[in-house]
């Protein structure tokens, strides 16, 4: 059996660490995170020299205050002491500012090995850095490094394995110096508290850790203290608590931290020009008008590229899906199986794996585009261009990319949800979410409105933006105020990062790990569904009559008819909470009479006379409430399974479910009735 | 006691009490000079970080991005609506506009 060793990457967003990460495990790990952002711990593993390697990728943090939920999952991460080494990366060009993690580091006693990486940025900036000097002050390994090139690797090695097998931890004492100060020792508040918290002991925190989280009034680590402290020393802390050091406790560690940094390295500041900083791009695409229009060019031009990078893969999905399914219809009669086992073969199997692989198709596109705009950076100016719009909503600029994404795949947006800060913003991101309407979506409602009402449809389509908004303002008022409460509201404070050049191959490689990790997951679940939809409306002689489907459609059409919706039109509609896809081939079965079971993964299996069909059958409100329940319908499975994941709960799931359903019923309702009133 | 008298008496009073209002008034203004927030502060600016306020989640959101009490920054965009943007530390850092009047600023003039 082999030795297994863990390494943690931790560091400031932006800093490498999944560029490290991959680096290192290449196809060794499990995915989960949204490409671009790491909001929940990856793992991989590699093998050197006869050792196992395990590799956690940390959610990137500026320090660790447990403000957000992935800076509880790094903290609770390094405090569970599960790695042998912390690998510390920090961004060389801005040593100063990203050194801070390292100094909020000090005072846990975990074996470190610091990584300035991004050494080719500063290089090119004119920076020195003294990387020895800096190994000889802090007294742990450090490492000059650029992750990006992979030649720099063997001394990666180098480092880290006698990083593992001589464990060193940071010492606290020169830290200790600086909030010490010009006082005589044990008069400041740190040492003050330290005193107070006694033989409290945390893991792997050292006290002067406690107290300095402690006077940032960190609420996990007061609610620790509160619960294990005795009560006078609870007392005696709070009393250094209120006096006036202890109520500009934040900002006191803060300096402290940064002033220990700066004796750290004394860099050999550079002024840069304005101009550089901030060039004239910046200039356009951060304008409260022409930054709009810009991110409005950026937009079309990512959703363009989305459809050709989808083609490929849309093509050979619904190209594959009659060949194969003729061959297994051949095949089976040849070999004289079942007709029901050749259905479900067709319909579920079949058909569940081609649809899959259009629905994949377009979330890799997404994916793939959005990387390259994180990657490029124009990603934060793109956020930065919305804040102003979405706070109103209650929510902040880095939600304009998964609602944005939402345009061409939800499932897609839904994952993307990811990058916002708190858990009440990405819940209310999710439900916003549900409401944009994904290329699908749209091509069913404009074919439905084309269909029924002809030349009116462009209002149809401009009548739907509308009420999309008006949407976003309903769930705003309904889900805002209790998701994000207004004193909770937090504003965008983020880094603009400098513009990069994109390292293809490794974008590549990241996009098709995701890709392939988010088809195996899709897969399981439409088969599953599609079984269920298929065994509802199978029938042994293909009479629809003979479908559990038809019957219980037949028993709820009185309620259905409330919503102006015919069971056909209602089974159609519950099929659409499947895919749009299957909204249409469903109809093109029921109203066409074609005598197969019910498809759900056909394509637009609207052959040309479902129109005629639809139109000479159905009445004017009718197809008025059929078209307002499908605006508004649930996205599709995919999406609600990503979403259930994202929100981490059912019950979430279904309130959205619910919403929706309510939402779009409610307006189905109000279309059929006025619709009787007009027609 | 006639007018005069009266008057006599009271003009002491009356001329500290006009002096101590005027100090007090310059005082006030003196303060708001020096009180001037990120969100009020002009574009390509210089300044130092002279105060943050808010709770501690803000504040240590804020020094853990880079700014603290002290630190040199030049202000590259304020349009009065969208984020604040500093250059701070080697950093393009955006503030949310509404959060930025929360930090307290001395101008280089
Ligand atoms: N030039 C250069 N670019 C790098 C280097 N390391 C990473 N990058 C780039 O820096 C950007 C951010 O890298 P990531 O690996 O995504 O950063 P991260 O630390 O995982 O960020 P979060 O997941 O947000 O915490 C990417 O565009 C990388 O290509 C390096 O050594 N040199
Ligand atoms: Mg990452």
């Amino acid at each position: 059996m082999s030795e297994i060793k863990t390494i943690a990457l931790l560091g400031q967003p932006n800093s490498g660490k999944s560029t490290l990460f991959n680096n290192l495990t290449g196809l060794h790990q499990r995915v989960g995170n949204w490409p671009g952002k790491t909001v929940e711990q990856a793992e991989g593993s590699f093998v050197f020299d006869g050792v196992t390697y395990k590799v956690v990728d940390l959610p990137g943090s500026y320090g660790l205050s447990a403000n957000s939920e992935e800076e509880v999952v790094t903290r609770d991460y390094i405090q569970s002491g599960k790695a042998d080494l912390v690998c510390i990366l920090v961004d060389a060009s801005q040593l100063e500012r990203s050194l801070y993690m390292l100094a909020d580091f000090v005072g846990i006693r975990m074996p470190v090995m610091l990584v300035l990486n991004m050494m080719d940025v500063a290089e090119a900036a004119g920076k020195k850095i003294d990387v020895s000097a800096i190994e000889k002050r802090l007294g742990v390994p450090v490492l000059g490094f650029s992750a990006a090139e992979t030649e720099r690797y063997p001394e990666f090695f180098k480092k880290m394995v006698s990083a593992i097998k001589t464990p060193v931890c940071l010492d606290s004492g020169s830290l200790r110096e600086e909030f010490v100060g010009e006082k005589s020792n044990g008069e400041d508040v740190v040492s003050r508290i330290e005193v107070a918290l006694g033989d409290f002991e945390y893991g792997v925190c050292e006290k002067i850790w406690i107290a300095e989280k402690l006077l940032e009034k960190d609420k996990l680590i007061c609610g620790v203290v509160n619960e294990m402290l005795p009560f006078a020393r609870k007392n005696a802390i709070d009393a250094i608590l209120d006096s006036e050091e202890g109520r500009d406790g934040g900002i006191l560690t803060g300096e402290a931290k940064y002033r220990w940094v700066s004796k750290i390295v004394r860099e050999s500041a550079t002024p840069k020009s304005i101009e550089k900083v901030f060039s004239k791009w910046d200039r356009i695409a951060t304008h409260h008008i022409k930054g709009k229009f810009f991110a409005f060019g950026i937009m079309v031009v990512s959703l363009v590229a989305c459809m050709i990078l989808a083609f490929p893969g849309m093509g050979i999905g619904f190209g594959m899906q009659p060949v194969l399914q003729s061959l297994v219809e051949r095949a089976g009669n040849a070999l004289g199986v079942w007709p029901v086992v050749i259905s479900f073969i067709n319909l579920v199997l079949v058909g569940g794996t081609c649809i899959t692989i259009c629905m994949t198709s377009f979330i890799f596109a997404i994916i793939f585009v959005f990387r390259i705009l994180e990657e490029i950076g124009y990603m934060a100016r793109f956020s930065y261009a919305f804040d102003n719009w979405l706070s109103r909503l209650g929510l902040q600029g880095k939600a304009i990319m998964p609602l944005f994404s939402g345009i061409g795949c939800t499932a897609g947006a839904v994952c993307g949800t990811r990058v916002l800060d708190t858990r009440g913003q990405r819940l209310l991101a999710l439900v916003l979410l549900w409401a944009i309407p994904c290329g699908s979506k749209v091509a069913v409602v404009l074919f439905l409105a084309s269909t029924f009402f002809g030349s009116a449809a462009p209002l149809f389509g401009i009548g739907y933006v509308a009420l999309i908004f008006a949407s976003f303002y309903l769930s705003s008022r309904l889900f805002g105020k209790k998701l994000v409460p207004q004193n909770e509201r937090v504003g965008m404070i983020m880094e603009l990062p400098p513009y990069h050049k994109p390292h293809w191959k490794m974008i590549a490689a990241m996009v098709g790990r995701s890709t392939w990790g988010i088809f195996k997951k899709a897969l399981k679940m439409i088969l599953m569904v599609a079984a269920l939809f298929w065994a509802l409306s199978y029938a042994g002689d293909g009479n629809v009559e003979n479908t559990l489907l038809y019957k219980i459609g037949n028993a709820i059409e009185p309620v259905t008819m409330f919503f102006g919706m015919r069971w056909e039109l209602f089974v159609s509609y519950l099929g659409g909470m499947f895919s749009k896809e299957a909204s249409l081939g469903i109809m093109s079965t029921l109203f066409n009479h074609t005598g197969e079971a019910f498809s759900l993964v056909t394509r637009v299996a609207a052959s040309e006379n479902l129109g005629e069909a639809l139109a000479s059958t159905i009445t004017k409100p009718e197809a008025l409430a059929f078209l307002f329940a499908s605006m508004f319908n649930v996205p599709c499975v995919l999406a609600m399974g990503t979403t259930y994941r994202e929100a981490g709960s059912f019950k979430w799931l279904a309130t959205i479910m619910g919403y929706y359903l309510a939402l779009s019923l409610g307006l189905a309702f109000i279309g059929y009735h006025i619709g009787l009133l007009i027609f | 006691m006639g007018y005069k008298s009266f008057r006599i008496v009271v003009s002491p009073f009356g001329a500290v009490f006009c002096a101590g209002f005027g100090y007090f008034w310059r005082m006030k203004n003196a303060e708001f000079v020096d009180r001037l927030s990120l969100a009020e502060m002009g574009e390509n600016r210089c300044g130092t970080v002279a105060q943050i306020e808010g709770d501690s989640r803000f504040i240590s959101r804020i020094v853990s991005i880079g700014l603290t009490p002290g630190s040199a920054f030049t202000l590259l965009k304020n349009d009065g609506r969208s984020p604040v943007l500093v250059f701070c530390r080697d950093t393009v850092i955006a503030v949310n506009h509404k959060e930025s009047s929360q930090i307290f600023v001395k101008v280089e003039l």
